[in-house]
């Protein structure tokens, strides 16, 4: 399906924050929605932007106003210690009536397109292990599973684990 | 900077001058980790990547002070990480590496560059620290554990997955 990418302007952070709603309620997690669109504003369109992201959109006839977006990329730069810049992507998400028609790979080849140009080597995410129509797109795509052959695990050290160690550098386990 | 009470050590940011030694931290923790042919960045990509005019990373470093008159120091760990963004709950700190060479562990080296990299995930407002570790890397795991980290692979199903440089191009083309 035809459809138009391109980088998501401040104007776009209500409708982006809609998106953001529906990928949390697909993964049954809107409750850890914690961020409105002004914390989007801020973030991604200030003077030190912490992500980029792109829209797609349908096509329009000339003089009208486009509808929602259909999709969106949202994605930041990174290091790898061993071979140097990254993409990672945070998010990769076309609106349910609209899937199956290849936005999801336009998407993706913009990120990859924009990823090479800025010196990239590789590009990182992360996909829930009972997502599987998510798993076999992207590894139809030639994606590996890092977890599952390199037993890579994400870890979190939350705030409460971050307070302890700013104050006393102290394990959790008082001796 | 800060130091022990003994001045045995200092953790400090790292400047450009410190690039060959950071390197050379890369490459020791490569080994340690089994793959010692799998670092490939260079002195010149650390140079431009962390302190150009778009750092893709930041660096701490621990200097050890030599057992002579002329106090000169040296690098003995580092930790490298890089900010990034999460739609549901704003930005995140992300430890890329963080690593200590093995006769100076024991000093509170490691437990001094977690302190500072707490202090700058609250400092900055970011939610928390994300950072992978290898499974069977129990030592590892278990020091992360102690100081209340969770295990979201684990826990939650959380796959990492990867595009290699030739899936990027393959993507970008639009094959």
């Amino acid at each position: 399906m035809e459809c138009v990418i391109r980088e998501a302007t401040v104007e776009d952070c209500e409708n982006l924050m809609s998106l953001i709603h529906e990928i949390a309620d697909f993964h049954h997690l809107l409750e850890d929605v914690t961020i409105n669109s002004q914390v989007l504003k801020a973030d991604g369109f200030g003077k030190d932007p912490f992500f980029k992201c792109l829209l797609a959109e349908q096509p329009v006839e000339n003089g009208c106003k486009p509808a929602r977006p259909i999709g969106h990329a949202l994605y930041f730069f990174g290091y790898n210690v061993n071979h140097g810049r990254m993409v990672y992507l945070e998010n990769l998400y076309v609106v349910a009536e609209f899937r199956g028609k290849g936005i999801g790979k336009q998407l993706l080849s913009k990120v990859a397109e924009i990823a090479l140009e800025a010196g990239c080597v590789e590009m990182k995410f992360v996909t829930m292990e009972w997502n599987r129509p998510a798993k076999e797109f992207y590894i139809r795509l030639g994606a590996h599973d890092t977890t599952d052959s390199e037993d890579l695990h994400c870890m979190v050290l939350d705030q409460d684990a971050l307070q302890r160690l700013r104050q006393h550098g102290k394990e959790k386990i008082s001796r | 900077m800060s130091s022990n009470s003994l001045n045995r050590f200092r953790v400090r940011p790292a400047e450009p001058r410190d690039c060959t030694e950071i390197l050379r931290l890369i490459k020791e923790l490569a080994a340690f980790e089994n793959m010692p042919n799998a670092v490939k960045v260079t002195e010149t990509d650390l140079l431009r990547d962390g302190f150009g005019s778009r750092p893709f990373f930041q660096c701490l470093i621990a200097e050890a002070n030599k057992d002579d008159a002329m106090q000169e120091t040296d690098i003995v760990g580092f930790a490298m990480y890089y900010y990034t963004y999460d739609p549901w709950i704003g930005k995140l700190l992300y430890l890329e590496d963080f690593y200590v060479m093995d006769e100076y562990r024991g000093w509170g080296i490691g437990t001094e560059l977690l302190k500072r990299l707490s202090q700058a995930t609250i400092e900055t407002n970011c939610s928390c620290m994300h950072f992978l570790v290898v499974v069977w890397n129990k030592p590892s795991i278990e020091y992360y554990m102690r100081r209340g980290a969770s295990d979201l692979s684990t826990e939650e199903g959380w796959h990492l997955f990867r595009f290699d440089k030739e899936n990027l191009v393959r993507m970008a083309s639009g094959d």
